[in-house]
Parts: C-alpha cells; structure tokens; sequence
C-alpha cells in the first residue's frame, strides 16, 4: 500500500505488514520461515517485545505458525486470508478516496472509467 | 531481576521528592523513565540502586532492600550523567576498577566498544570530551551486563551519530543477554524504540505507566470536522487539541477496551511516545488528568 499508511502506523503493524505484503506477494509460500523477532528487532533497531507483537498478530490470526525452537512459519492457507481480508478493503482504501479525488477534480466516473481501460 | 516499590517517600529538605511512588517490575526489558526535570527521575533510581535511603514505603530489589546492601550492589550497574572517577585516572583505570564489582562483566564486549568509540586505555579522563566520558560510561553500563542497568540521561555530549550507535549496541546486547533496564531521558524521539514500557513521573508522583505497544493501539491524533472529531472523541481523553482551517486536529487517549473503529471521514495518525509525553503532562498542568 502507500508510504503513508507506513508513516502512520505503529511499528508492530509495519512489522505485521512487511511479512503480509511478502505472503500476498508471493514471496513467501506455505512452510517457508520468516524472520525471526530478534531479527526484525535488529534490523528495524527497535525492542524484541515490539517485533514480537506484530509478529503475534500473525500468529492469533493463523497466518503463521510457530515451530518451537526452530521459528515462524507460514500457514497454509495464510495468502486466501490475507487476500480476502485486503479485498474487502480495497473498495474502501482504494476506489473511495479515489473517486472523492476525482469529484473534486471534476473528473467524471466515466472518465475515470476509461483511464482505467486506457491506462491513460 | 524482581523491583518492587511500594508508596516510596523521600524527603529531602523538608520538601517531598517521592511521594508514595509505586512500580513494580517483574520481568526483563527496556524501560524508559520520563519526567520533567525536577520529577524524581534520578532520586527514585537512586533509591533502587542502594544509593539513597527513604523515608516511608518499601523498596526490594530481588526481594531484599537494595540501600546499602552488598549482597545486591553486584547485580546493580548506575550509570549518571556525570562520572564519579578521579580525573587523572586513564580510561584502561576506569575499567580495571570497575570491572570486579560485575560477576557478568563482558571484558571482550568492553574493549571493543572502547575501539568503537575510539577511547584510548592510556588516555586520562580529564583529557576526554563531554561525549567521550558519556561514551566510556555507557559502554561500562553495557559491558557490565547487570541484572539491574539504570542509564540516567547518560548520553551528554554525544553527538548524533555516537548516540545512535550506543542506543544499537544496547539494543543488540539486551537481546542477547535480556536484563532490566532502566534509561531516563530527554531525547524520546530517538529512543522510543528502544523501549517496551514507559513510567512517566511528575512532581515526585508516577503518574502514567503502560507497555508501549498497547498505549500505541489506544492513542490516536485524529482529524477532520471539528463535530465528528468531538464525536469520535467522547468516549476517550482529549490529552489535545488545536484548530486550523477547518479541520480539528485531536490527541485522545482510549480505554484500552474501548478503541471505536475510525470512521472513513476522519484521518488518523501515529502518536510519537514524545508527542504524548508532552500533552499527557501538559494536560496535568490544567489539572484535568487524575
């Protein structure tokens, strides 16, 4: 998504959203592992307790598991979620504040109908 | 590392400095200490590091009080703004000195941050910068890998880039080796994310004390329409707000319960710990918080 939502959010959900974007992507498949707390903690400089709560909220949510001792896997089935949780926000995060831009633009449904037809 | 203050009173000069200060604190992390100056920030880690006896309350520090117990002062690493070693000693001196007091002292970890931070052994400390001293402190305070490290605004006169480093090394280091930490300080902005919890004194009183990462799902700035705004509002605390053009721009603090879904006309944002640090307090001025 934007930068601004990155800005804006507390870092445990960037933390939730950069393994997301990497599932919803492709990049990272079913049993493959994620980096573990103490390494998002190193790379984003911030405390454990923090990268561990982002990456929690993955965990309650099924879209990742948890192997003791070894890390934190991918579930199957974790992108279906992902995908369906981000399609039912599209229209709202997406399409609405775009055709309020448009409004205001004087910018009509059908025109920005066919730029997207066009790509124009 | 298990610290328990229970309604601590110091008085000192007849004025109170502590009054019935409570924390307890039960597992290892990073915690920041924050207050005005005049707080009783350093009197209250003081307190818990053996150095300062207290007037009313309970102070344990793994069970048993820490002022002037022997027993306890090696699990117990302070380190103050200003250093309390002799001038004409080298910085190789310093450590030599310190170094038995620490059972857990990391001999390899401390030379190489004195090469990090470019100490030289045979430099004497009245021949170092403000920043060198802080340097050569905190590089103590880590290396000593106590079980109770408190930092009092240890940093004076380092510049940007050596306090970024500091604050990486500590990092790292807590994470290999968790302990308590305690770090008061000034520069929230830049250590917010060092920190799993925050204490928040003022005028000798804990007056805040949450994990961040919960205080930040419960602090919002919100902005739109000055009615919608209010409206969202209502059932948190409005720690701020300010008008401009035609928007209404409010920090408001939620029960942790009870944060309402933000409807899609009103735009939010992040709280810095900074941000809310500062109207948090504020706000305690016009006596609204209790």
């Amino acid at each position: 998504m934007n930068g601004a939502f990155q800005d804006g959010s507390p870092i445990f959900h960037q933390v939730e959203k950069r393994i997301s974007d990497n599932i919803v992507s492709g990049k990272l498949t079913t049993d493959d592992q994620v980096p573990s707390t103490n390494q998002f903690a190193k790379h984003y400089q911030i405390n454990p307790a923090t990268a561990a709560k982002g990456i929690n909220r993955l965990v309650d949510k099924g879209i990742l598991y948890k192997k003791r001792g070894v890390g934190m896997f991918v579930a199957s089935g974790a992108r279906k979620k992902l995908v369906a949780e981000r399609q039912q926000l599209f229209y709202e995060e997406f399409i609405l504040p775009m055709l309020e831009e448009a409004e205001q633009l004087d910018i009509s449904v059908e025109e920005v109908k066919k730029m997207i037809d066009g790509g124009i | 590392m298990i610290i328990q203050c229970e309604k601590v009173t110091k008085i000192k000069q007849g004025t109170s400095i502590l009054k019935e200060f409570s924390w307890e604190i039960s597992a290892p992390g990073i915690y920041a200490v924050l207050g005005p100056n005049g707080a009783g920030k350093t009197t209250m880690m003081q307190i818990l590091a053996g150095l300062t006896s207290i007037d009313a309350g309970i102070v344990k520090v793994n069970g048993a009080s820490p002022f002037e117990n022997r027993k306890i002062l090696s699990d117990i690493c302070f380190i103050q703004e200003s250093d309390n070693f002799k001038p004409t000693l080298t910085v190789g001196d310093v450590i030599k000195i310190v170094r038995p007091f620490y059972p857990d002292w990391e001999q390899e970890l401390a030379e190489e941050l004195l090469g990090q931070f470019q100490l030289p052994k045979k430099r004497r400390l009245k021949e170092l910068s403000k920043g060198m001293s802080s340097a050569l402190n905190m590089i103590i305070g880590i290396a000593s890998r106590a079980a109770l490290t408190i930092f009092d605004e240890p940093y004076i006169g380092m510049d940007a880039g050596a306090r970024k480093h500091i604050y990486q090394v500590l990092l790292e280091d807590f994470m290999e080796h968790p302990r308590t930490i305690l770090f008061s300080t000034h520069f929230i902005d830049e250590t917010e994310n060092l920190f799993e919890s925050v204490c928040i004194l003022k005028e000798g009183e804990k007056v805040f004390e949450e994990k961040i990462s919960s205080l930040n799902e419960r602090v919002l700035r919100i902005r739109g329409a000055d009615k919608k705004v209010k409206g969202y509002a209502e059932s948190g605390d409005v720690l701020h707000t300010s008008v401009f053009f035609d928007d209404t721009t409010a920090v408001v603090l939620f029960p942790s319960d009870n944060v309402p879904p933000v409807p899609k006309d009103l735009q939010t944002e992040k709280v810095s710990l900074q941000d809310f640090y500062i109207h948090y307090t504020d706000r305690m001025k016009e006596g609204e918080v209790q």
